[in-house]
């Protein structure tokens, strides 16, 4: 991460932290302070210390309000989940004095706040959050795109969506964002019957997006979406792997608490293993 | 399809409850936001297809379980005539049934015959479907029964098996005039027959009053005719042609050194029959000759398919006697035995008309009877003019050389040909009618070269080939002189000349036959005189005067009637002893056999007719009939259960349960995809595509 003050979050950059990361060859243009004259005694040969330089983190949370995201278990909405999760990593993440920002993707234009570290800027975020609907259209992928052409600073961008689109297209835009040099991280939000598709009687199914309706016996499309459904995932998170990106997936009637956990023991995990 | 309960088909709008069941689940889908909808449009395409199809499926097999159950309860009737047969309760069923000779066919030696599987189809049908009244008429007495009791059918006399012909015609004539009478429209005939030809004789004229009355009795009568005809069933048959008693000359054949032996008052019976089988492969058939009760066996070489086979016996008696000829039982028993009977022998008188001067008329005389002396025949020759009732009474071959007859005595003549005998007439050598039957003849006609004689019936008649097949030699006969006859259209020419022209003629009289020759036994004539033709002519002609003028001892079941104050017995020596217990019902009306009335003997043979096996074909029954009211259908005994009239609930069951059970899977699938485990989090599931960590 790179931020203008010193934080807790290493750095991709090297920098002027206490702590050694590595010996390279000095090549002109180095600053001559870090060189090793100790090693030039033993070998003849230049050499640079390099450090860690610790910084603080620059946070986008991109939060999908498309239409897709009004559904939920009888008691959760999608979208009411989002935000709470939301919520809670902004209130984390400025407490500790990294910088989030807040980004809704759905119908209506984008709605950006910029990332701030201050803790008045905490009920800013709040605010917009308790504004976002989840409207009818899906723009989550261009919308994606445009946040990564927006970005000038490298950040850690959380997409909290459904993800309810071609994975080529979503993968696009992820790589895209790791292509500005941008730490991505999914939190893939399903519903409990989306995951097992387990209605007793016929239903009348009405898009939430689009308002089409398909009228059907779900015990005959059960075993076939259910294999759609498992290889879109399968496809999403091998996707994921491949581009680096941390894809959490949370089901709505679980609590959202352990999956923020996991998410920080996973990321503090993956610091301390890429500096061993 | 018919209905034995056909109440229950007002539960047939049952079968509207899945529909409405159907429909009323269609209205109860309930709509329900989906988010996921990515996923499953990707999927409705096929999965909409199936789910359709699977709705189709089990609707329709709600739909039929129903209908097969409904129907099930409702016990159709299909698969045979009956089904058609009992569409409406008729109030009158007439049945009629043929029990002639070629109904006691079998399909194996073993098996019923066709009048008894007839029999079990009336039965059957009528328990199974009883109508107001039954009434019966068979072919023999023609007269329609009522039955009191349809189920003793097989029990009365009128249904055993005959050897009759039958009357379809006059059958059914008697069938319409019944229901005419009585007026009953709703009504039913049902006729059980083999089909055979020579007993629907489809060329009868009163086919077509039957076919008027039948559609005048309106569409409430309907004709059901039960095909018993049976192809392909090897038989073979015999048949009683004729029995001749010979009294010997006194001479016969001769001994060892060829000498001929004397022994007088011995004499021969000939029996002559024919035997007709479909087998190809046997080559000498078992026969066994019964003659007076005294059995033998002789085995008789096959050469055809057809032949005739003459038995020639010693017989030391010359009274009346009877015999009869049986073949080993095959399909068809009752072809397998003919009856012969015979009278006292008597001596053959023939009487030559002409001058006893003239040396044809003698000719004629001993070609006649070739010995003076001879006890089997005696011929002699007498002017016209000694032509009387008294001497004609005497006569069975009449000679006419010379001359034509007066008026007078054509009317004798023709009364005496009324009663039996043969006249022999040649020609009179004058032009004009002969007074006798609308005869006339021709001028004379004389040429130098001889005239020859191409063409003779040379298998039946007075010209046919000797028994060891050798024809006469009339190719030989040379005829300078010939005086054709002018015969009536009932004539039948014997033998003709190369240009057409008869030679003789045979023209019926009565019982008598009147023979026409059409040249004389003279030098200036031809050369008759030699005898080579005249004399088996004459000896022939006599033969069959005497045959003719003998009290009949041979005739057809069914057909010879009795006097009505004779009493015929069954001789019952003439059957077997398996059958002594039926001879009961054996009447000279119904069966063949030989019966006796005092010294009167008669053997009584199934109708010829009945040996003809085609059978109508059922078009052609549709064609005599209104076909609108007409059904044909297979009822013979090789015939399987499954062309039967039968209850059909069993199949309606069957086919209800595989429905049950088709239901149950279409409905059961479900429970197969339930059983699928939901994808939890952090979980891992296999699919084709390899294991996910979630």
């Amino acid at each position: 991460m790179q931020g203008f003050v010193s934080g807790m979050h290493r750095s991709a950059a090297r920098g002027s932290s206490v702590e050694f990361a590595e010996y390279r060859k000095y090549s002109p243009g180095d600053d001559p302070r870090f060189l090793d004259w100790r090693i030039f005694a033993k070998t003849d040969r230049f050499y640079i210390r390099e450090f860690e330089a610790d910084t603080n983190l620059r946070c986008y949370i991109v939060v999908d309000t498309s239409g897709s995201m009004r559904f939920g278990t009888g008691t959760v909405q999608r979208i009411d989940r989002a935000k709470s999760i939301a919520a809670t990593l902004a209130h984390v993440l400025i407490n500790q004095g990294d910088a989030v920002g807040l980004c809704g993707i759905g119908q209506s234009a984008p709605s950006d706040i910029p990332p701030r570290r201050a803790a008045k800027h905490l009920p800013v975020i709040y605010n917009r959050l308790a504004d976002l609907k989840a409207a009818n259209g899906n723009l989550l992928v261009s919308g994606l795109h445009q946040l990564a052409e927006r970005i000038k600073q490298r950040s850690l961008v959380i997409v909290i969506s459904d993800f309810f689109d071609e994975v080529s297209l979503l993968l696009e835009c992820f790589k895209h964002l790791r292509f500005k040099k941008h730490d991505v991280a999914l939190f893939h939000l399903l519903a409990p019957k989306e995951l097992t598709f387990d209605f007793e009687s016929p239903v009348n199914l009405v898009d939430t997006e689009t308002g089409a309706s398909l009228a059907t016996d779900p015990l005959l499309l059960r075993d076939a979406y259910l294999e759609s459904l498992n290889a879109y995932l399968q496809e999403l998170r091998v996707g994921c792997a491949n581009f680096r990106i941390d894809y959490q997936m949370h089901r709505l009637d679980n609590e959202y608490e352990k999956l923020l956990t996991d998410f920080f023991v996973s990321r503090l995990r993956r610091r301390r293993s890429s500096r061993a | 399809m018919n209905y034995l309960q056909p109440a229950m088909l007002w539960a047939l709008p049952a079968m509207l409850i899945p529909v409405a069941v159907h429909l009323l689940n269609k209205m109860r889908y309930k709509n329900v936001d989906w988010a996921a909808m990515h996923f499953l449009l990707k999927i409705q395409k096929d999965s909409t297809r199936r789910a359709k199809l699977r709705e189709i499926l089990l609707l329709a097999a709600r739909t039929l379980l129903i209908l097969a159950i409904v129907l099930a309860f409702s016990r159709p009737i299909s698969g045979g005539w009956l089904a058609k047969a009992i569409s409406t309760t008729p109030e009158c069923v007439i049945v009629l049934l043929d029990r002639s000779s070629s109904m006691g066919a079998r399909t194996s030696i073993n098996g019923g015959s066709k009048l008894e599987r007839a029999l079990s189809i009336v039965k059957e049908s009528t328990a199974q479907h009883p109508a107001r009244r039954y009434v019966l008429v068979e072919n023999v007495d023609r007269q329609p029964l009522e039955l009191q009791d349809i189920s003793g059918l097989d029990s009365l006399e009128l249904t055993v098996q005959t050897d009759t012909a039958a009357n379809i015609p006059a059958m059914f004539q008697t069938a319409v005039e019944y229901l005419v009478h009585n007026q009953i429209a709703q009504s039913e005939i049902w006729v059980l027959s083999d089909l055979q030809a020579t007993n629907w004789r489809i060329d009868d004229p009163s086919w077509k009053s039957v076919s008027e009355a039948i559609t005048g009795l309106g569409q409430g009568t309907g004709v059901y005719v039960i095909d018993l005809s049976m192809a392909g069933a090897e038989n073979t048959s015999t048949a009683a042609i004729s029995a001749t008693l010979r009294e010997s000359d006194g001479y016969e054949s001769g001994d060892k050194h060829g000498s001929p032996i004397h022994s007088p008052r011995a004499s021969q019976l000939a029996l002559k029959i024919s035997l007709n089988t479909n087998k190809t492969q046997q080559h000498s058939l078992p026969t066994f000759l019964t003659v007076n009760g005294a059995r033998s066996q002789s085995d008789v070489p096959l050469a055809g398919q057809r032949q005739t086979e003459l038995f020639r016996l010693d017989y030391p008696e010359t009274k009346a006697g009877w015999a009869k000829c049986e073949i080993p039982v095959d399909s068809s028993p009752g072809d397998n035995a003919a009856y012969f009977a015979w009278p006292p022998a008597r001596r053959a008188v023939a009487t030559v008309v002409g001058d006893p001067a003239s040396a044809s008329t003698r000719r004629i005389q001993l070609a006649a009877a070739p010995t003076s002396d001879s006890r089997q025949r005696s011929a002699s020759i007498i002017p016209s003019r000694f032509l009387d009732s008294e001497l004609l009474e005497r006569t069975d071959l009449l000679v006419w050389a010379d001359g034509t007859p007066s008026m007078e005595q054509v009317n004798l003549i023709m009364k005496w040909l009324e009663a039996g005998g043969v006249f022999l007439l040649f020609p009179p050598a004058s032009e004009g009618a002969s007074g006798l039957n609308g005869i006339s003849w021709n001028r004379i006609e004389s040429t130098e070269q001889s005239q020859p004689i191409t063409s003779w019936d040379e298998n039946d008649g007075p010209l046919s080939k000797t028994e060891s097949g050798t024809n006469l030699p009339l190719h030989q006969v040379s005829v300078l002189t010939r005086q054709t006859p002018v015969t009536p259209q009932n004539s039948h020419v014997v033998a003709t000349f190369s240009d057409g022209q008869s030679f003789l003629t045979r023209v019926p009289s009565g019982k008598g036959q009147l023979y026409l020759a059409a040249t004389r036994v003279s030098e200036s004539w031809s050369s008759l005189q030699d005898g080579t033709v005249l004399v088996p002519l004459l000896q022939r002609l006599l033969t069959q005067g005497l045959a003719l003028r003998e009290p009949l001892c041979m005739g057809i079941a069914g057909e010879w009637r009795p006097d009505p104050d004779e009493v015929w017995t069954f001789e019952p020596d003439c059957i077997g002893a398996e059958d002594q217990s039926n001879t009961r019902t054996r009447t000279p009306r119904t069966h063949s056999g030989v019966y006796r009335c005092g010294n009167r003997i008669i053997a009584l043979n199934r109708p010829p007719t009945e040996d003809a096996h085609e059978a109508v074909h059922p078009g052609e029954i549709l064609g005599l009939l209104p076909s609108s009211q007409t059904h044909v259908y297979e009822g013979a005994i090789e015939s399987t259960s499954a062309d039967e009239a039968s209850e059909v609930w069993p199949l309606l069951m069957g086919l209800a349960i595989a429905l049950l059970f088709s239901e149950s899977i279409l409905s059961t699938s479900k429970l197969n995809l339930t059983t699928r485990k939901p994808m939890e989090e952090g979980t891992t599931r296999v699919s084709r595509f390899g294991s996910v960590a979630l």
